[in-house]
């Protein structure tokens, strides 16, 4: 044999035996999902989380929403938190130095004042350059902190210092909550017994499209945007199924940054946000999962399926690209700064399966995709491809990511319904068709993006320009 | 050349477009199954709404009659189209619990009396006795909505059932049937009584008038850790004061740090003559978190005799603890103004701490 036959096979053998355990994966996702949406579902059929909420014994939260440059929108986004159902609330909006008008404003429309507050920098930070509180009673829930620009992390950070409750919520000031999502966060935390919650994720559903009046959802409508559409899919595959299997394996990551509710104590004795990464949600997460593990503590981590929270998604190429880059290169930062725990038994399910899957399947995938396509390319050219095995390789993975989505659809049809016009699942369908032919490969490539952009030690989260909702509920 | 031969002996083009068939079969189905369940669902919600304005018609005129024979004089004969199937007949119940709990009076007895003269009880009576945790709780939970008093001493015998669901909706089935007599389940639990099944339970007996607990000493002293945390909350809720020489034993007793943080919260409210000694015995003995308890609590009970205490703590503590000292000193201390002028000269005092505790009294 020669050598490069030899590479030939290896190249063969080893992308083969890596899809088989991906699919693997995604197969053994699907049941998981399955079992833990089931239960979750029939737990909480009995509870009137309306009634609860209003309730005096509820323990009180705090909601921390970092705010940059989000003067067009931030009036609205504020008076959509305040109008939550929750009887203890302290909603925290962190202006992170914007340049814009937002703090002024904020003062303005909501009758601020500042106020003289102690800042203990329990978790070293930016400087904090004033608290301001409402005049008017009817905003008593509200504070606004004025700080220096430090980036998402450190504005949640300052969040986490000032806020004056045991549990925190950390949210995207943009997202559109349910309005019992801070109860059923919460949940998880009061049902704890043996092992100790210190986080719970919500699910992020697509806002483009919807119908959003005074900062509540009042409609849901499939977004009429290509991008933002097949990211209402991509977000049911992962929220619905990825996310659920993993909890029911105790071996979640990744709570997303635009939602997720923590144990605030256990933030503060992990070091709070890192600062140095664009992936914070993910690295927190991971942080606070070792820390737990180092010390052999019980515990676990919760996701709530539900639609709890509403965000806006890229509706274009270039914003879209800006973000899968920049969460690629989260990724990266996130497992190399804790590389220990890999297939490290000393951190069970969190050493020996979900970080090698994070590491092989959401780290690796693009470079090796790539990889592939390059290698592809070369044989092509050379003539030392098998045409009658490409195309059938090609057919199986095709249609085993359609059967996964269809799968994922009717998962979502069948448990939340959120898309109910026939005309909407078929939109979702054909879109769904179109991905391994263009979404997916766009994502790649921005992925490779992200892995370039690390070698040249860029730090930056990229300009995320978001239309807004006031002006999506004009257009629909 | 083993592995090459067999790898490509399975690895064939007929065996692969054999799968991807079979993934578009699934699909298929997948999709199928999509449209049939958008189907069912649109079909069915027609029924239910149709269901829904039969209700809600029939509420309304509940409503304002105030005879006891309203339910017999409207026999919802509509409804009874619809009622053969058990999904109707459950979104019916789920309506009228609905319904009850938002109504009172002479109104929500017609409600249960409806409930009973379509028989659905039979249906809650069915899944009462039923196998599966799910329909087993749910049958609890519509029993007791619908005051079937009849079947107290059948869900009292599952208020310690190994199944968290089903001794959580039994627990408060037996609050809502005996009101805090109810709670004497606690004389028995073996198993966790969750936080969350501590508000739940509390929020009901919030609309039930107040009778003595007399076992909540007991319960305090409850080797079940959670019964001892939820009864110091209900000496705490309900100011039972003979509970406080019990809870100082407990806090005297325990490592553990939620019991700790129970107690003292709970005596911060219960207050006798020696209970800032022993809030004060215990801060040196506990966490920050039991510290900031303690201060908080000193806050609501202390007086001018904790102020040589809370001046001590200032030095070196915590800016989280010396806070909470501060606010501590002026509830403390009833002439604000001499409060001021002392702690603006103590160097262990960060300026920025006063300006905000006199900010927050000036509130």
């Amino acid at each position: 044999m020669s050598v490069t036959s030899i590479l030939l096979d290896i190249l063969t053998y080893g992308i083969f035996t890596y899809s088989v355990v991906l699919l693997s994966f995604y197969i053994l996702i699907g049941f998981l999902s399955i079992e833990e949406t089931n239960i979750y579902m029939k737990k909480n059929a009995l509870t009137n989380y309306r009634i609860l909420a209003s309730s005096s014994f509820v323990p009180s939260v705090s909601i921390l929403a970092p705010a940059y440059n989000e003067g067009a929108t931030i009036i609205e986004n504020v008076k959509s938190l305040l109008s939550l159902y929750y009887s203890s609330l302290e909603v925290i909006i962190i202006n992170d130095g914007s340049k814009d008008d937002s703090l002024q404003k904020l003062i303005d429309a909501y009758d601020l004042v500042k106020v003289d507050f102690h800042v203990e920098y329990i978790i070293a930070t930016k400087e904090v350059r004033g608290v301001y509180k409402s005049t008017n009673p009817v905003y008593d829930r509200l504070v606004i902190v004025d700080k220096v620009n430090g980036g998402k992390g450190d504005a949640l950070n300052v969040g986490i210092n000032i806020s004056s409750n045991d549990y925190i919520v950390c949210i995207d000031v943009d997202c559109i909550l349910e309005q019992d999502a801070i109860l059923k966060m919460v949940k998880p935390f009061l049902e704890e017994r043996e092992r100790k919650v210190i986080a719970s994720g919500g699910v992020i559903r697509i806002a483009n499209s919807c119908e959003i009046e005074d900062g509540r959802l009042v409609k849901v409508r499939l977004p009429k945007n290509y991008y933002a559409r097949i990211q209402s899919l991509e977000y049911i595959r992962a929220f619905l199924l990825g996310r659920m299997a993993w909890t029911k394996l105790n071996g979640l990551l990744l709570i997303s940054g635009a939602f997720g509710a923590f144990d605030k104590n256990i933030a503060i004795k992990s070091g709070g946000y890192d600062v140095s990464t664009v992936g914070e949600d993910m690295e927190l997460v991971v942080r606070m999962r070792r820390y737990m593990e180092e010390r052999n503590l019980p515990y676990e981590i919760k996701y709530i399926p539900d639609p709890l929270c509403w965000t806006e998604a890229p509706a274009n190429l270039k914003i879209l690209s800006r973000q899968r880059n920049r969460w690629t290169r989260g990724t990266i930062e996130t497992l190399k700064y804790h590389k220990i725990m890999f297939f490290n038994p000393k951190y069970g399910v969190l050493g020996l399966l979900s970080y090698p899957y994070w590491f092989f399947f959401e780290m690796l995938a693009p470079l090796i995709e790539m990889f592939g396509f390059v290698v592809f390319l070369i044989l092509a050219f050379m003539g030392r491809i098998s045409w009658d095995i490409f195309f059938a390789l090609l057919c199986f993975i095709i249609t085993f990511g359609y059967m996964y989505s269809a799968f994922s659809a009717y998962m979502e049809v069948k448990t939340y319904n959120m898309y109910r016009r026939r005309t909407d699942m078929m939109k979702l369908l054909l879109t769904a068709l179109t991905e391994p032919f263009y979404f997916h490969p766009m994502g790649v490539i921005a992925a490779v993006r992200g892995y370039i952009d690390i070698i040249r030690k860029k730090k930056s989260w990229g300009e995320m320009t978001r239309q807004g909702f006031s002006s999506q509920k004009k257009e629909s | 050349m083993d592995v090459r031969n067999s790898f490509f002996k399975i690895v064939t083009p007929e065996n692969l477009y054999l799968a991807a068939l079979i993934f578009c079969i699934i699909t298929i189905v997948s999709v199928s199954l999509i449209y049939y369940t958008l189907y069912h669902k649109k079909k069915q919600s027609k029924d239910l709404k149709e269901i829904d304005n039969i209700l809600d018609q029939w509420i309304s005129e509940a409503l304002v009659d105030d005879s006891q024979e309203f339910t017999h004089k409207y026999i919802v004969s509509d409804l009874l189209d619809y009622l053969y199937k058990e999904k109707y007949r459950q979104f019916t119940i789920q309506k009228l619990i609905n319904s009850q709990i938002s109504l009172k009076g002479l109104a929500a007895n017609h409600i249960v009396s409806l409930y009973k003269q379509l028989n659905l009880h039979h249906d809650s009576i069915n899944k009462l006795h039923s196998s599966q945790w799910d329909k087993k709780a749910q049958g609890i939970y519509e029993l007791y909505m619908m005051y079937q008093t009849e079947y107290k001493d059948e869900i009292k015998a599952e208020t310690n059932n190994k199944n968290e669901f089903i001794r959580m909706e039994a627990q408060i089935g037996v609050v809502t049937f005996e009101g805090f007599r109810g709670l004497d389940f606690l004389n028995t639990l073996t198993r966790p009584l969750t936080e969350w099944q501590q508000l739940k339970i509390l929020d009901q007996l919030q609309t039930i008038q107040f009778e003595p607990m007399e076992n909540i000493n007991s319960w305090i002293e409850s080797h079940n850790k959670y019964v001892c945390l939820f009864g110091m909350r209900l000496a705490e809720i309900y100011q039972q004061y003979q509970c406080n020489t019990t809870i100082q034993n407990i806090l005297a007793a325990t490592e553990d740090e939620k019991i700790k943080l129970q107690a003292v919260r709970s005596l911060g409210k219960l207050a006798l003559d020696n209970t800032s000694e022993i809030l004060k015995t215990t801060y040196f003995q506990s966490s920050t978190r039991v510290k900031i308890e303690v201060l908080k609590a000193l806050s609501n009970i202390g007086d001018s005799e904790d102020l040589l205490f809370l001046q001590n703590i200032l030095i070196n503590s915590k800016d989280s603890i010396k806070i909470e000292a501060t606010r501590a000193i002026f509830s403390c201390n009833r002439n604000k103004e001499e409060v001021i002028k002392e702690l603006s000269g103590n160097k262990h005092v960060p300026n920025t701490i006063l300006d905000q505790v006199i900010y927050e009294n000036n509130q």
